[in-house]
């Protein structure tokens, strides 16, 4: 396993779904990405009982744990101020609200500080990895004891973290007395991500809910359920090169920055992929029959997708515009853009073989300007880092 | 065996290329194995300005402008007659 140097990515998501018959989460999950992006902080806090009451609850917990870990008080002072601020029931000597934070910076140094839900899991290599962790308690905090986790994160790990209507889920039916558990939940992503080493944050935890659901008898939920999931991996790159470069002796220049770039390879508009092609002594097969009211997609080896350019970035600013999709090859680079965390434009600005021809620059003003929108779609809208290049 | 080569570049396409979509389907049956169709990517004809010529289409490597299914078939049908 390659040692992380290169900041890692966190992608953060999470699902949950209501106990039967409420029509409000107890459950809540606040993150925060803080200080310039480098570190982000995950907390799920689960209120007592289930309802407005708990999602009040589990409300305040969430959003007060979350302004503590990430502000720069030392650790046990902040928890001392957290945990005198949370109301504790009276009857029970139990917090309102239970809470796991997890602390991430984006070189990988973690903590996970827990009160109360299932253990976190961290799952690495097709296994659950175990920490060592440390159990703080406080006379005033009425027998309230937190779990604190220091860890490294490695590239590709997965923080998943449940409230107890998933490990509970089936609890007490005939077909699973005991309830799911962590260790169902645990065997369950273990064995999806075996089938699907690549599955999202997203896509895990919206499983996750769906397969605790299952455990119900009738599917009907007994308790709210939230499962989040932080992964940790490299960004994913893609290059999109569309134009050939101004002067035609860079040609050779543009074929290798793309033939060398490790990532996701797309090249929109003919003439620059017949360039491409020539230099880098590949063949091209374009498909005859427009898809979607656009020329077909071509293939070509070494490039995971040839289309034709302006009419078909065009499409593309539409579709992200609108969030669209159709079944046109725009809607396929739309998706690839998606997928992907940074994306590369390479824009050459050579016309045409005759200069002088006065419809030429309006061809370069289109390409420029649905490149300048693309742009800031992908920044603004997806969230994307986006690295604009004309050569 | 006869090429065409129908070019699906932007210019070409805008102007007209589109109709080439289900042109193997209007093909007749006795073009079947004698003629075949290859897209292209800009064959470089609308260069220059050269837009009033588009869409353009190769056969056997000549470039025969404004180019229709209609008139690409006369051509085809002639050329088989000649090869005869
Ligand atoms: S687009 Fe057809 S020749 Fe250029």
């Amino acid at each position: 396993m390659d040692n992380i140097q290169a900041p890692l990515l966190i992608e953060v998501d999470w699902q949950s779904t209501l106990k039967t018959g409420q029509s409000i989460c107890g459950d809540s999950v606040v993150a925060v990405k803080s200080k310039e992006q480098q570190r982000y902080v995950l907390v799920v806090s689960d209120g007592l009982g289930s309802g407005v009451k708990a999602s009040i609850l589990s409300q305040m917990t969430a959003t007060m744990a979350a302004k503590f870990v990430s502000s720069d008080m030392e650790l046990p002072v902040s928890l001392g101020v957290m945990m005198d601020a949370l109301p504790v029931c009276q009857v029970r000597k139990i917090s309102y609200a239970t809470f796991t934070i997890v602390d991430s910076t984006l070189d990988g140094e973690t903590r996970v500080i827990e009160m109360g839900n299932p253990p976190f899991l961290l799952i690495r290599n097709h296994a659950v990895v175990r920490n060592d962790s440390r159990q703080i308690s406080s006379p005033g905090w009425s027998g309230r004891k937190i779990t604190v986790t220091n860890m490294k994160i490695e590239p590709g790990d997965r923080l998943v973290v449940l409230s107890d209507g998933i490990t509970q889920a089936g609890l007490g039916s005939v077909a699973c007395k005991l309830g799911w558990r962590s260790k169902g939940c645990e065997d369950y992503l273990l064995s999806r991500l075996q089938q699907s080493p690549d599955l999202s944050a997203r896509q895990i935890a919206s499983e996750v809910v769906k397969k605790a659901i299952t455990f119900e008898p009738g599917f009907l939920p007994h308790d709210d359920m939230t499962c989040a999931v932080m992964y940790y991996r490299k960004p994913r790159e893609l290059m999109l090169m569309t134009g050939p470069p101004f002067r035609d002796s860079k040609d050779k220049e543009w074929a290798n920055r793309l033939y060398n770039f490790s990532g996701r390879k797309i090249v929109c508009g003919g003439t620059t992929a017949n360039i491409l092609a020539r230099e880098l002594g590949a063949e091209i097969k374009t498909g005859l029959k427009p898809v979607g009211g656009l020329p077909a997609m071509s293939s070509m080896e070494g490039v995971d997708l040839v289309t034709e350019g302006i009419l078909t970035l065009t499409r593309v600013v539409t579709l992200l515009e609108n969030n669209e999709s159709d079944s046109s090859a725009a809607a396929v680079i739309v998706e690839e853009l998606k997928n992907h965390d940074i994306i590369y434009i390479c824009v050459g600005t050579r016309v045409n073989e005759a200069h002088q021809d006065p419809t030429l620059p309006a061809e370069l003003d289109i390409r420029r300007n649905i490149i300048k929108r693309m742009k800031q779609l992908l920044e603004d809208k997806y969230l994307k880092e986006v690295e604009v290049d004309y050569l | 065996m006869i090429t065409v080569e129908i070019c699906m570049g932007t210019t070409c396409f805008v102007l007209g290329g589109d109709s080439f979509s289900d042109f193997e389907e209007k093909m007749p049956v006795e073009m079947a194995g004698k003629v075949e169709l290859v897209a292209g990517r800009c064959l470089g004809l609308c260069r220059g300005g050269k837009f009033e010529g588009a869409p353009y289409v190769k056969i056997n490597g000549v470039p025969v402008g404004n180019a229709t299914p209609t008139l690409v078939l006369e051509i085809l049908h002639e050329m088989l007659r000649s090869e005869e």
